[in-house]
């Protein structure tokens, strides 16, 4: 098993006392599988997806990445394992407005040790196999929508991490470019031979998926198969 | 009487002394105000009414303070005895120069009372007086009816002034035969019945005189006199009761003798020790030079042979040794006329020419002046004169002599040649006699002469000065030191580092709203709407802004204020700087302030109504201010241009004028600043190509400098509020001065250890071992009850003084010229510089108009004009001239004279005077008698007990004792204290740019925060985000500060000043400034460290 994950238990303390966002999530996957969560808005879907990947830590549980444990980390490890093991997708693109498209997709490569001109090489290959090689001089203002969130996903994929997460990558897409998103997410993922977890509100996106779960109250559950 | 209100007085300077019981010195004002005056003076009844009567003196607070005495205690007056005779003259008195009062202390005056403040010279200091009723003193100085002031509420009193002054103001007499007959009854008739008995002029009248004198019943009487004075004596006589008339004078009664075609003749009478032909000598002996007029009567001809010099006649009397024949020598021993220390004798020979007979109806007793103590004694053995004199030299025949002639010459010289022996600055004649063109004087002669003499004097050339007190005191008040063009200066950097910070502070405001604006602009509000309603909103926080903002300017004047008086060097601030702030200037400050700040903010508005609909919506801001459209090339070539603009302004001739200076200095360091703007302009263009990649520190510098490419506008605001702030606080640094440490000979001190100025002149100066003898002679009189601690004291000092040297300076009263003095210098004191002090050297010049090796000779030279030294930062803030200019000033006899500054002393102690040569001096004030200002150069190491020395042996002289050093001190302290105020303007520009770095970082972690989350999300550690941050804004600061140093440095480097430049501090300064900034951005950063970035970037 590649991740694997026990008990996580999230609980958020309120005004009006304590509110339990994860409920003992348990979860193993192989490091070629790709997964889909579904939920209702508030159901701690990105709550989740924020803990594996070391941006939030969870009230309790345990976290294994390729044997690694994030949550016994130190800070400065959690960056670096938030850098080069976890690959993050947003529903915003979050890119730079002051840098090009290419010069974000290598923005994570700031902090790692590869050759200078082998990154630069990796980070057009991307932007080729995301179908923007004619755009990576532009600046985000300049591209789409469709086009910013793949370059998020050619930037989420510039460390080569083992784990890529996507919180609601197409949510600010129209239904043909999020249906591009996903499946460019998926072809990449089997490229690449990373784990992928997607959430995602659309069952029709969700169905691109060989594995869905959904989160309901906080507590993950298989859901149909995608057929 | 010149006005009825008009209140006479003696107002002159002593000084006040507290003794102890045993007459030993305990307190002392060396320089305190005498006001000798009459009741009429007070103007208040109850102090008029018991200054009627009263013996003693009143004392204003600040002396009472000074002296730490209260009423019924006993001062001691030391004041300058009047000496009618120039006392560097041989006949003057030198020995006898101070006098002294005991006066009861009556009343203190209050410092609330307004007579506490009188004083007649502009000043910071209240002078510390001492009300004196005015006949008290005139009776002491036996000086009955004379004053030297009269005080009067009117003005225009001059033409009734000129017209009341009699030729005895001006020490002048003038007696023809009617007076001279009348003198003579009234010097002699005791019993006042106009006839002169023997016993009564005897041995006063010359013997061989008598028989011409009397009547044919053998009586002196006043028509027999009279008869004989207007037949044989008719001439009338012009003399100066000074002994010598004055040159000045002297010309204008010539100018009238020649423009009434009158005759006149010039006689200079001096006095031989000896005349001395081969062995035979006759001692003190009266010799009269004549011109060729009074030779005529004599029937002699001194020029009639050129060839044999310089000749002398002899008065062909019986009883003369003095044998020689036509063509002998003949020597005259004499002392100098002008005395400096002890009288020096010298000898001249002269060709004997003939015999004069001793014809007493030709020859007169009465050609030479009466001088007190020689003339009106019986004898010669009982003179007492104030040369050194030796009565047993006096043989009988010289008593015969005596007897028979008194003191009608014995020898006759040309006057030409007596002028040329015995003329001084004093004077080169003693009388001038006036004869009638015709056989006799008309009617009324010597009222209409006197009145035309009187008529073509003018008062002002013998010291009679009309001064408008009050016009002298406002011209004074418009202060000295223009510092006006300075602190507009450096308040243009202020105002544009607050413009800026506000525009910066409205943009990051608007920035937070520019969605709301977006939606209003979608919602169809107009540009001009939407920038009016910003504008309004604008205004409102403008106005409530600039009037909390006038209310902290007020706050920092008053701090000012303070600061000035606690940073300078003594109280006399505490008493007349005080807060003074119009009404109008607040309401113009108000005004001026509202609408720079309103119209930032409109430009800013304007920027944001113009950026796109959908960007605004969106929450963007268009960067569109007048940069952005331009290219990095076209920024470089403004910014160089600006900088060559700069640049030129450098060499723009050189000018004395301050606000030339200033605008040289300002124009040249905000020309440069500016164009270093341009420059980062350029720079930000230029980095916002740079490549974002790489790794470790290299990547994580690229992103910062992308980021601060980011916001171009709002990067060169920061940046222009950093180096305004930095451009005011290193420009002034180069200006601070260190108190010279150095003591040495050419340095500010000149090498010596004191300087001491007394409030008497001291006669024969204090150089050389006579002058230590005055100096010990002092102490032995300071100590006049208590002989055994004066003989204690002596001894002491003797021992300390050993190998002390003195330079002993003359002194002109005037204003004092340095910082020190607020009030503007009308007429600054000018010093007199001896030879011996310029061959000595030393002192520490800035600039010489020639390179010479030893820049004092320089003072030598008066051609055409009289070199003068000077304090570079006196001439150049108080007198406002520069090196090689003329300046003008008054010399003695009212007449404007020009000097040529030829050399600039730096950080020295003769920052209040001005310098000249000694003998240039002279000529210009011959009435200023010896010396007052001293340099003392002591080699011990005691120096309190020198310094303690010269302040008890020099107290009845009202000595003044300071340390050279801290003299220097004194003034570099005042000038920093400028300076800091100065250097002050910049501590707030630094305040507002930190404060708009600061609100500039807030923006940015907060506008970024999503940013900062993403950076978060993708493996940066915090420590990364913050140095990422840090890096960008430490740049901006870097730059910022940057710049306006190297703008500072343009301004400045060309400057004199840059050489004694303390760069060391400087790069201290910049460093403490940059980490000043630094730790601005490192505790806005600290509130960001502990963020959930991620937090942040979900809420979004």
């Amino acid at each position: 098993m590649t991740l694997q994950v026990r008990q996580i238990r999230k609980e958020f303390i309120t005004r009006s006392g304590s509110l339990p966002v994860l409920c003992g999530i348990d979860l193993d996957l192989d490091s070629d599988k790709s997964l889909a969560i579904m939920g209702q808005s508030g159901s701690g879907k990105s709550t989740f997806l924020h803990v594996l990947g070391g941006l939030d830590k969870p009230s309790s549980g345990k976290i294994l990445l390729d044997g690694l444990d994030p949550l016994a980390m130190s800070e400065t490890d959690l960056a670096h394992y938030r850098n080069q093991k976890v690959g993050f997708v947003f529903q915003d693109h979050h890119l730079l407005p002051q840098c090009t498209v290419l010069e974000n997709v290598l923005l994570p490569s700031l902090l790692g040790a590869m050759p200078k001109n082998e990154v630069i090489q990796l980070a057009k290959d991307l932007l080729a196999r995301v179908g923007l090689e004619n755009r990576m001089d532009h600046m985000p203002s300049e591209l789409s929508g469709g086009e910013r969130q793949r370059a998020a996903v050619a930037r989420a994929l510039i460390m080569r991490p083992r784990l890529l997460l996507a919180d609601e990558p197409t949510g600010n897409l129209d239904k043909r470019n999020a249906e591009n998103i996903m499946r460019l997410l998926l072809k990449l993922h089997e490229e690449e031979k990373n784990i992928l977890i997607v959430v995602t509100h659309s069952v029709d996106l969700a169905k691109l998926f060989p594995r869905v779960m959904a989160m309901d109250d906080g507590i993950l559950a298989e859901a149909l198969s995608s057929n | 009487m010149i006005d009825k209100n008009a209140i006479p007085a003696i107002i002159l300077k002593a000084t006040i002394q507290v003794r102890d019981d045993q007459d030993c010195l305990v307190t002392q004002i060396s320089s305190a105000q005498v006001v000798a005056v009459p009741e009429e003076f007070w103007k208040d009844e109850v102090k008029s009414a018991q200054w009627k009567n009263l013996k003693g003196a009143w004392l204003n607070n600040q002396a009472a303070m000074g002296l730490k005495i209260s009423e019924k205690q006993n001062v001691v007056l030391r004041i300058e005895k009047p000496s009618a005779i120039p006392r560097e003259s041989f006949l003057g008195n030198r020995e006898d120069v101070v006098d002294s009062m005991t006066l009861e202390v009556e009343k203190v005056l209050d410092r609330s009372d307004k007579y506490a403040s009188f004083n007649l010279f502009p000043g910071m200091d209240v002078p510390s007086t001492i009300f004196v009723p005015l006949q008290l003193v005139q009776e002491k100085l036996g000086v009955t009816y004379k004053i030297n002031s009269i005080l009067s509420g009117k003005s225009g009193l001059q033409d009734k002034f000129r017209s009341l002054l009699t030729l005895s103001d001006y020490e002048l007499t003038f007696k023809g035969p009617e007076e001279r007959t009348l003198d003579l009854f009234a010097k002699f008739d005791r019993d006042k019945n106009q006839v002169l008995e023997k016993r009564e002029y005897q041995g006063k009248i010359p013997a061989k005189l008598v028989p011409l004198l009397q009547s044919q019943s053998g009586a002196i009487d006043l028509e027999s006199v009279r008869k004989f004075f207007h037949s044989n004596r008719n001439y009338y006589s012009i003399e100066s009761s000074q002994m010598l008339v004055s040159p000045n004078l002297a010309q204008k009664a010539g100018n009238l003798i020649q423009e009434m075609g009158l005759q006149s003749s010039q006689i200079m009478v001096y006095l031989a020790n000896n005349i001395q032909e081969k062995d035979n000598i006759v001692p003190y002996s009266v010799i009269a030079g004549i011109d060729s007029t009074l030779q005529g009567k004599l029937g002699v001809n001194f020029a009639a042979n050129e060839r044999f010099g310089q000749r002398i006649w002899f008065l062909d009397w019986n009883e003369s040794p003095l044998k020689p024949a036509i063509g002998d020598t003949v020597g005259l021993e004499y002392f100098l006329p002008e005395v400096v220390g002890k009288p020096i004798e010298k000898k001249d020979s002269f060709q004997f020419a003939g015999y004069i007979p001793a014809d007493i109806k030709l020859v007169d007793p009465e050609i030479t002046p009466d001088f007190p103590g020689i003339t009106d004694k019986l004898t010669l053995d009982s003179w007492n004169p104030p040369f050194p004199y030796d009565n047993k030299r006096i043989k009988p025949r010289d008593e015969k002599y005596w007897q028979d002639f008194r003191s009608v010459p014995k020898a006759f010289i040309d006057i030409d040649v007596a002028k040329n022996l015995w003329g001084s600055r004093f004077g080169k004649i003693t009388s001038i006699r006036v004869y009638p063109a015709n056989a006799g004087f008309p009617s009324g002669f010597a009222a209409d002469f006197q009145a035309r003499l009187l008529n073509s004097i003018d008062p002002s050339s013998v010291g009679f000065v009309f001064q408008d007190l009050r016009a002298r005191f406002q011209q004074s008040s418009q202060s000295g030191t223009d510092f006006s063009g300075l602190f507009v200066g450096f308040s243009f950097f202020l105002i544009l580092s607050a413009l800026i910070l506000v525009a910066l502070l409205f943009r990051l405001h608007l920035e937070r709203r520019a969605s709301q604006v977006g939606t209003v602009l979608a919602l169809g509000a107009t540009q001009k709407q939407v920038a009016s309603l910003l504008l309004r909103e604008g205004q409102l926080v403008a106005g409530l802004g600039v009037l909390l903002g006038l209310g902290v300017a007020c706050v920092y004047a008053i701090g000012l204020l303070q600061y000035l008086k606690s940073y300078w060097p003594d109280n006399s601030l505490q008493q007349i700087l005080k807060l003074h702030i119009p009404f109008s200037t607040l309401c113009l400050g108000f005004i001026l302030a509202f609408l720079m700040s309103v119209a930032a903010i409109f430009r800013t508005s304007r920027t944001l109504v113009k950026t796109s609909i959908m960007t605004l919506i969106k929450g963007g801001y268009l960067d569109s201010t007048v940069m952005v459209s331009k290219k990095p090339l076209l920024l470089l070539i403004n910014g160089l241009l600006l900088l060559l603009l700069g640049l030129g302004m450098l060499f723009l001739p050189s000018s004395q004028d301050h606000e030339l200076k200033a605008l040289k200095f300002f124009g040249a360091g905000g020309l440069a600043l500016t164009s270093g703007l341009f420059f980062l302009g350029a720079f930000l263009r230029y980095v916002q190509k740079i490549m974002v990649f790489g790794n470790g520190l290299d990547g994580l510098i690229r992103l910062s400098l992308r980021n601060m490419a980011r916001n171009k506008t709002r990067s060169l605001l920061t940046a222009g509020l950093l180096s305004s702030a930095a451009f005011l606080i290193i420009a002034v640094e180069p200006f601070r001065k260190e108190a010279d440490v150095n003591t040495g000979k050419n340095s500010g001190t000149g090498g010596f250890n004191l300087v001491v100025e007394t409030n008497i002149p001291v006669l024969s100066g204090l150089d050389g071992p006579s002058g230590i003898e005055t100096i010990l002679d002092g102490v032995q009189k300071s100590n006049r009850g208590n002989p055994q601690r004066a003989g204690q004291q002596v001894d002491r000092f003797k021992k300390v003084l050993k190998g002390v040297q003195v330079y002993s300076l003359r002194f002109n009263p005037g204003d004092d010229a340095s910082c020190l003095n607020l009030f503007a210098p009308s007429k600054p004191r000018i010093l007199g510089v001896p030879n011996s002090l310029q061959q000595r050297g030393g002192f520490l010049f800035s600039a010489t108009s020639e390179a010479k090796e030893n820049p004092w000779n320089l003072l030598d030279s008066s051609n055409p004009l009289v070199n003068a030294f000077v304090e570079k930062n006196t001439l150049e803030w108080m007198i406002h001239s520069g090196l090689g200019k003329d300046y003008k000033i008054q010399d003695g006899f009212g007449k404007n004279q020009l000097l040529k500054f030829a050399g600039l002393f730096q950080g020295s102690i003769f920052q209040s005077e001005i310098l000249i040569g000694e003998s240039q001096f002279l000529k210009f004030f011959p009435q200023q008698q010896g010396y007052q200002y001293f340099l003392i150069d002591a080699v011990s190491n005691d120096l309190s007990e020198i310094e303690e020395a010269f302040k008890i042996g020099l107290s009845d002289y009202g000595a003044k004792v300071s340390k050279s050093k801290d003299l220097v001190e004194r003034f570099a302290s005042v000038e920093n204290a400028y300076l800091s105020m100065f250097q002050g303007l910049g501590t707030i520009g630094l305040l507002i740019g930190t404060m708009g770095v600061a609100a500039v970082l807030a923006r940015s972690v907060w506008e970024r925060r999503s940013e900062l989350g993403l950076l978060s999300a993708l493996g940066f550690t915090q420590g990364d985000v913050v140095l990422v941050m840090l890096m960008e804004h430490a740049l901006l600061l870097f730059l910022g500060l940057g710049i306006g140093t190297l703008a500072a440095l343009v301004s400045v480097l060309p400057l004199e000043q840059a050489t004694s430049t303390r760069w060391g501090v400087l790069a201290l300064l910049q460093a403490g400034m940059f980490f000043f900034g630094l730790m601005v951005c490192v505790a806005s950063l600290w509130s960001i460290r502990s963020d959930n970035f991620v937090a942040a970037m979900r809420k979004e």
